[in-house]
């Protein structure tokens, strides 16, 4: 084998398999102008790549109405992935599930939520028992590696949302109304499971 | 990773073609240094850029992890292999990400080593 060939061959294989992921969900991604690919090609058109910047707006943000279950999103402006460039799962006594690079998938205290300019409460309308059930799995994955871009239906790779997804998607709950390969903070707003219970920001 | 498995297969095969394409080119250990160095200089500038605090003066420091991790996308499914053990507030994949490029610039620098061996046997007169 040639020089030239050997060079070729990983990178051919993952185009392939690149090809095979847009066939698989050639629906999903011409269709359904909601989706995360979608989301992020406009704001990529419009400059915008990250997961945005901002500084904090003062308020008084009711965190005695959450119960273990809810699900926080915080955003800042010029977020590439929607209005909320993160999500995080109450787990109870000030604690919530998330998952950041640096950090993996981890329990951290509420307060760094005071933090977003943009912010927001859902609360999923299921049983307080499949909640607990919910909570009980979130933990479990604790310690997981994050990944940003982490597919659906990975196992072995997490973000901030996918974490969330998949721990309400073991009891039979898809929060995910768009049934996209990747899941972004913002489809938890936008899932007919759940109540928007505070919200503050633009 | 959307096929779950699979992606661990891809990263030995990466390995695998690092390992295969350092064999075949007849480098000197200079070039073969360089070109490892050039290949990873990304990867070690990041990393050395948190290590020393250095990202800390931009405003995207918190993207040098980011882009530390893109980077290093072919051989992080090797890394959930690993236990999930947590050490000072950090997960253990958190490290292995500074470790990648040194480590792939030394898996790219050891064939040249063992060319050498191999010469050395084939012209020994005792052989």
């Amino acid at each position: 084998m040639n020089d030239k060939s050997r060079i070729i061959i990983f990178p051919v294989l993952v185009l392939l398999l690149l090809l095979l992921v847009i066939l698989q969900n050639w629906q999903m991604l011409t269709n359904n102008k909601n989706s995360v690919v979608y989301t992020y090609l406009r704001s990529f058109a419009s400059g915008e790549i990250g997961s945005g910047y901002g500084s904090a707006t003062a308020g008084d943000i009711p965190f005695s109405i959450l119960e273990p279950g809810d699900i926080l999103l915080g955003g800042w402006p010029n977020c590439a992935y929607g209005k909320y460039s993160h999500a995080g799962l109450y787990l109870g006594e000030g604690e919530v599930l998330e998952a950041y690079v640096d950090y993996g998938v981890c329990i951290q205290p509420l307060g760094h939520y005071e933090n977003y300019t943009e912010l927001c409460f859902i609360r999923a309308n299921v049983s307080n028992e499949l909640k607990t059930k919910v909570i009980a799995a979130a933990r479990s994955y604790a310690g997981e590696t994050f990944y940003p871009v982490a597919f659906k239906q990975n196992d072995r790779f997490y973000n901030c949302s996918n974490i969330i997804w998949k721990a309400y998607q073991e009891q039979g709950i898809n929060l995910d109304i768009n049934n996209d390969i990747w899941i972004a903070p913002e489809s938890f707003r936008n899932s007919p499971y759940v109540s928007v219970i505070f919200e503050k920001g633009m | 990773m959307y096929y779950p498995g699979l992606d661990i297969v891809l990263a030995l095969l990466y390995l695998l073609i690092i390992w295969w394409e350092a064999s075949y080119k007849n480098l000197s250990l200079f070039l073969q240094c360089l070109v490892g160095l050039a290949w990873q200089l990304p990867a070690l500038y990041l990393s050395l850029s948190i290590i020393m605090g250095l990202d800390q003066a931009t405003d995207f420091s918190y993207y040098f992890v980011f882009m530390l991790q893109l980077w290093h996308t072919p051989v992080m499914p090797l890394a959930t292999l690993m236990p999930n053990l947590i050490r000072l507030d950090k997960p253990f994949y958190y490290y292995e990400l500074f470790v990648f490029a040194p480590l792939l610039w030394t898996i790219y620098l050891l064939p040249w080593f063992r060319r050498k061996k191999l010469l050395q046997k084939k012209f020994n007169p005792l052989a």
